[in-house]
């Protein structure tokens, strides 16, 4: 993963993972905060349902007790004592009933049945059990009953708060049992106050439901006795919405400082990692050669002081190297010098002791000196073509001409070079494998001189003990390939790395210039020579060209 | 009840004679209040007591049925049957001639829905194309009918009332209804009548300010007078939306003289037959007991909007068939969609009211065809029709009706008659056998030492 990179997902680690860390409990104290305030608000609520209860309560039962301390109800009994159902008729108890507010009043006689009833009157002269037990309360507190009511579509039991009082007049003596339905108006009227769903209840069936919940909700329940159960639902919806806000603008936050910490890390890391790059750039140059190149960019600090020991390190690399390089030269040169002159001095010995012998033969007056002449003669001679011979492939390695390239078969040329050992030395055997079109950009006759030279070696490597050359000829999709290959001793690893240098030889009377001619042959037409096999199981060369398209 | 309004009848009654004995004075108004609708239009549908008694100010039937059994002319100038199985009507005019047999027409057609088309089974066509010939009209009979007349005197029987006279008064705009000096019956002793309509508070309150001398509709509990009760009310059912015992649940779950004492506020008998009691006066069978609960089975009541005893009975029934398993729905429709609704089948549960005629066997006929039994009328009527005595087919009529109460899905509830109050200066108060008051026969007495009622 690139510098860079790392600095910017730093960078968005540095912004997101406080906001990361801050988020879970400040969600948490959020949710107690709003917990709380929802419990305070679902004890409010349901304190305001039951004062509004208790006061439905109170004001009905204040309404049956002025009902029955009224002059109306008195004139009633009066009248009821003499003419029952001529004082009281199915519609007495309605208009009472409407006229105080109530919306459940029964009157009945003493032994409970119904002379009218608000309600429902056509329950006038059955008895009504139910609510004339109410009758029989101790306390003069409205309780919770379920009376029948009528509708359009039928009865209805519907919940009500209601109160006994009893209406005597002389030995007469009726009930007024009156109150108020907790109906739809109740539930209409709790939902506004409560600001909730509320919904009555006679067992599990609902009878009354007003107002809404968004879910989630959360229920309480106020029971009424056995008659009903008053349910108020609240909801969470504004909590959770709550909530939900503080996430979205956490994870906004998040996201913006996100963005903004990946940006910034990314304008820093360019502005830290440029002199890094272009460091590292100028190291890739050096290391390619270009020991002169520079870097140029601005830094300031630490990385400044880098680049500019950058810059000076390569300006002495550069010194250091041309100073190097020329020693190297000199040194080549020495070697060289001294080799050539090794190489001088040594048919010099036979050349003097040639000469000292047919000079002290002379003086001597030597009878065989004729013969010692000649015999010497012919060792100066020998010893002069010898220099001469040294010379020569000198002056021919320091003055190798310029190839002549063209496309070459290295198939054809092979089989043309093998054609001059038609006839090789007893116990040699050559093994030709050759492929045909492969083709390189060459000088033809400094590469025959070369396979010449290499297949010559090989001969002579095995011309003591015999042996197989194999020569091959081959291809790759880059390069052109000459493989020459014998089975003879091998070269020691040791001698491996100085094979290709001038004047380095292992054979008796070996300029020790062929291999290196043969290299430089090859370095000129931008290939390679290269040296190959086991000690011990021959040797392998191989000249590597690039391949003609 | 009966016994009380009877004696109050004929107490009435001999004090009109008495006053008739000498002469009433002519002129004078008379205020009165009812608590009915403040205009009755469509006869055919005008058929309670009180709409009939409006209705007859304006238009009158062919005829008038007496207390002793006759007929008197009313609309028509004349009655009479050129054979036994014709009846020759001659009217006062050629147009009260086209009317009568336009009105009788509509009413006979399907499109009529009215059950008191089953008083012209007999006719003919049964009165479905009838063609007046100038000021007379000719019914010819289908079988023997010698009820014939007293059917036609049917108040549901009379034209629409219009500007043709075609009763004793005439409408003059805001409730006042001027004399017919012209009504072939003779014209009215009273020069006006001032009606008020009003609720039965509104009734209590103008009686004890004096402010009217004459009250029709008013309730039973107010010592009122009554006329026969003959305004019936069935609960009909359709059998083939509700299970068989449906009539013995409701016979064992409502008690008639209960539901006429507690909840009927017009002076009313309990009607345990399919004919009135006054014209049927047989005991009561026992009410079959009640029926274990069966599943909860919900029902929808109809009843007539404009008769506030019917709203009461309705209710009164929801709760007592609540208790037998029965979800009750209650729905008040105006009298005419409710004859619809009957005309069609269109009802589970309705609560039927008729003006039944005065006589048993067209009685009878009005109250098969309200029940669905149209089917029976080709039987029943002219077994009834072929017997000569008058008492003959009353019996056999009220034979019949008991024979066929259980095959007739309507059970009876009761039966209501007009109940009115008269100021003591108000004389000549008479009942026709409808149980209707003649208020063309009332005259104002003259108070002690003033002579402002009226012209010697």
């Amino acid at each position: 993963m690139r510098l860079r990179t790392r600095l910017a997902l730093a960078f968005a680690l540095l912004a997101v993972v406080p906001l990361a860390v801050v988020v879970p409990p400040t969600l948490t104290r959020l949710r107690d905060t709003l917990s709380r305030e929802l419990d305070a608000r679902m004890e409010a609520a349901t304190t305001s349902a039951q004062e509004s209860l208790e006061r439905s309560s109170a004001t009905a039962r204040r309404a049956v007790e002025e009902l029955v301390d009224s002059a109306a109800m008195e004139d009633l009994a009066r009248e009821a004592r003499d003419r029952p159902t001529r004082a009281i008729q199915a519609g007495t108890a309605e208009g009472l009933m409407t006229s105080r507010g109530l919306s459940v009043l029964t009157l009945f006689d003493r032994h409970g049945t119904v002379l009218s009833s608000g309600h429902l009157p056509a329950r006038r002269g059955d008895p009504d059990p139910v609510l004339f037990a109410v009758t029989q309360e101790r306390s003069p507190r409205p309780v919770p009953v379920r009376v029948d009511v009528r509708t359009p579509s039928g009865l209805r039991q519907l919940p009500a708060l209601v109160a006994a009082r009893p209406v005597d007049f002389g030995d007469l003596r009726l009930w007024a049992v009156g109150g108020v339905l907790l109906d739809e108006g109740l539930a209409q009227h709790l939902a506004r106050l409560t600001q909730t769903q509320v919904t009555l209840l006679a067992g599990d069936t609902p009878l009354a439901s007003a107002g809404a919940a968004e879910p989630p909700t959360v229920t309480k329940s106020l029971p009424l006795g056995e008659a009903a159960t008053v349910k108020l639902v609240f909801s969470r919806a504004a909590a959770r919405e709550a909530e939900q806000g503080v996430m979205r603008a956490f994870l906004l936050l998040a996201a913006l400082g996100g963005t903004f910490a990946v940006l910034l890390g990314l304008l820093v890391s360019r502005w830290m990692t440029r002199p890094v790059e272009a460091l590292t750039e100028g190291a890739r140059r050096v290391a390619e050669g270009a020991l002169e190149s520079r870097v140029t960019v601005k830094a300031s600090g630490e990385v400044g002081e880098l680049v500019r020991t950058f810059n000076h390190m390569t300006s002495e690399l550069k010194a250091t190297t041309e100073r190097l390089m020329a020693s190297e030269r000199i040194a080549a040169w020495q070697e060289v010098a001294r080799r050539l002159a090794h190489e001088i001095k040594n048919p010099l010995t036979p050349i003097r002791m040639s000469l000292e012998t047919l000079q002290a033969a002379q003086e001597a007056k030597h009878p065989r000196f004729p013969d010692m002449f000649k015999e010497s003669a012919g060792v100066v001679l020998e010893e002069v073509d010898r220099l001469r011979r040294i010379v020569d492939e000198f002056s021919h390695f320091a003055r190798m001409p310029k190839p002549q390239v063209a496309p070459v078969d290295l198939g054809e040329l092979a089989q043309s070079v093998l054609a001059l050992y038609a006839t090789p030395p007893s116990g040699i055997q050559i093994l030709p494998t050759l492929q045909t079109n492969v083709v390189a950009n060459a000088d033809r006759d400094q590469l025959t001189q070369v396979l010449v030279n290499l297949v010559k070696n090989a001969e002579e490597a095995m011309s003591a003990t015999g042996g197989t050359l194999r020569v091959r000829v081959r291809a790759t999709d880059a390069d052109a390939i000459v493989e020459v290959e014998d089975s003879g001793p091998g070269i020691p690893p040791e001698h491996r790395a100085r094979l290709f240098e001038p004047y380095f030889t292992t054979k008796d009377g070996g300029t020790g210039l062929g291999l290196a001619i043969a290299a430089r042959i090859l370095q000129e037409h931008g290939g390679k020579l290269e040296v190959g096999g086991e000690p011990g199981q021959g040797a392998r060369f191989s000249l590597v060209l690039p391949r003609a398209s | 009840m009966r016994l009380r309004s009877t004696l109050t009848c004929a107490v009435l009654l001999a004090s009109a004679s008495a006053q008739a004995a000498g002469r009433p004075r002519y002129g004078g108004e008379l205020r009165v209040a009812h608590d009915g609708p403040p205009e009755v239009v469509e006869p055919a549908l005008a058929d309670t007591p009180l709409e009939a008694t409006l209705l007859g100010l304006l238009s009158r039937p062919v005829c008038q049925a007496t207390r002793d059994g006759g007929v008197a002319p009313a609309l028509a100038r004349t009655l009479s049957r050129p054979t036994s199985q014709s009846l020759h009507l001659a009217l006062p005019s050629t147009a009260s001639a086209t009317a009568l047999a336009r009105a009788w027409m509509r009413l006979a057609s399907t499109e009529g829905a009215s059950p008191y088309r089953a008083l012209f089974h007999p006719v003919r066509g049964e009165a479905r194309q009838l063609t007046p010939r100038g000021d007379a009209l000719e019914l010819t009979l289908s079988y023997p009918w010698p009820d014939l007349e007293r059917s036609l005197c049917h108040p549901a029987l009379a034209p629409p009332a219009s500007a043709s006279p075609l009763g004793p008064f005439t409408a003059a705009g805001r409730g006042a209804l001027e004399a017919q000096t012209a009504w072939p019956q003779g014209r009215p002793y009273l020069d006006r009548l001032l009606l008020t309509a009003t609720d039965q508070r509104g009734l209590s309150r103008l009686w004890s300010s004096r402010q009217v001398q004459v009250e029709l509709g008013v309730a039973s509990e107010t010592d009122a007078i009554a006329g026969a009760a003959l305004y019936t009310t069935f609960l009909a059912f359709s059998p083939r939306r509700l299970p068989p015992d449906f009539r013995q649940a409701v016979e064992s779950a409502i008690d008639r003289e209960d539901l006429t004492r507690l909840f009927v506020q017009a002076p009313a008998q309990p009607m345990p037959h399919l004919l009135p009691p006054v014209m049927l006066d047989a005991p009561a069978r026992p009410r079959p007991p009640a029926l274990p609960a069966s599943a909860a089975r919900k029902v929808t009541l109809l009843y007539d909007a404009s008769v506030e005893d019917q709203r009461a009975v309705a209710e009164r029934i929801q709760v007592k068939l609540h208790d037998r398993g029965y979800t009750v729905a209650l729905e008040a429709l105006p009298r005419a969609a409710l004859r619809a609704r009957w005309a069609r089948g269109d009802y589970e549960l309705m609560l039927h009211a008729l003006l039944l005629p005065p006589i048993p066997g067209p009685a009878l006929a009005v109250v098969l065809d309200a029940g669905g039994r149209r089917d029976l009328l080709g039987v029943e009527l002219p077994a009834i029709g072929s017997l000569p005595s008058a008492a003959a087919r009353d019996a056999r009529a009220r034979e019949r009706a008991l024979a066929l109460a259980a095959s007739v899905p309507l059970v009876p509830l009761y039966a209501q008659g007009l109940g009115m109050r008269f100021a003591p200066d108000v004389g000549g108060v008479m009942m026709d056998a409808q149980g209707l008051p003649s208020l063309d026969s009332l005259f104002v007495l003259p108070l002690e030492g003033t002579a402002t009622g009226g012209r010697p």
